[in-house]
């Protein structure tokens, strides 16, 4: 009978064509798609937004320029030693605790993230913004 | 003397090492990256050797390099930046991270925290970029 008659098996080589396309579809994809740096976090707070109950003691004001410069206690302070000084400044006298950072118009926010990175390697806080 | 050269048979190119390189760029790239979050502005955050953290800290507001703010693909003013949090949440969310954009205006960023400390946010983060200044 015809039905029980085997199927002719054709056999050809695999074709490797439509698996290099799917190939290069997804390396494609992921290479668009893909970033390579990664993100962190960064705290930050706004004087007077703060949760912490308020301390009695005064926060030393340290005055941000827009092109990088500080003042502390209008006094121009390096860039590079921003963190040692505030350090020494604030261990020095019992009546400081905490910095306030006042941000001057322009000021970008690299150079805040910057600042509060210096802080935060100095174990200075806490620090808050101000304008 | 034998001037002409015996003739070669057309040898069909093996496609076997380019699968090969392919795949190991494609491993490359899966390993190696992960998948860029979508920005709902163009923003491109700060550089800071801080360290990535891997757990990230609730939803985000945008801050582009111009001052416009979008929370929640929602283009809004400075001012009604806490209202909108306090609406779009049935309660306050206790932390929000903020990708502001590395030339934005820092009083603006003070601005944005405040109105989301107003609405209740207890933690602000600000998004920065690990490595290359």
């Amino acid at each position: 009978m015809a039905l029980l008659r085997k199927p002719v098996e054709i056999r050809t080589a695999l074709s490797l064509t439509p698996l290099i396309d799917v190939v290069f579809l997804l390396l494609l994809f992921f290479m668009l798609a893909s970033v390579f740096h990664r993100e962190g976090e960064i705290e930050i707070a706004a004087r007077g937004t703060s949760t912490q109950a308020q301390p009695v003691t005064q926060p030393l004001f340290v005055r941000v320029h827009a092109d990088g410069r500080y003042d502390v206690n209008g006094e121009p302070v390096a860039a590079g030693e921003i963190g040692s000084s505030i350090a020494a400044m604030l261990a020095a006298s019992a009546d400081l605790s905490g910095v306030v950072l006042q941000i001057r118009k322009g000021t970008s926010t690299q150079i805040v993230v910057d600042s509060l990175t210096r802080l935060r390697e100095a174990d200075v806080s806490p620090v808050s913004l101000a304008k | 003397m034998q001037l002409q050269q015996p003739k070669r048979p057309a040898r069909q190119h093996s496609q076997l090492p380019l699968i090969n390189i392919v795949f190991l760029m494609l491993i490359f790239f899966l390993l190696a990256g992960t998948i860029a979050p979508a920005y709902e502005l163009n923003v491109s955050p700060p550089s800071s050797q801080q360290k990535a953290s891997d757990n990230r800290h609730g939803s985000t507001v945008y801050v582009s390099k111009d001052g416009q703010v979008s929370f929640r693909d929602g283009l809004m003013e400075v001012t009604d930046l806490g209202s909108t949090v306090a609406l779009r949440s049935p309660r306050a969310p206790d932390n929000l991270r903020i990708a502001a954009d590395q030339e934005t205006d820092g009083q603006l960023l003070i601005d944005v925290v405040a109105q989301l400390r107003g609405a209740g946010v207890k933690r602000v983060y600000l998004v920065t970029r690990q490595g290359e200044p």
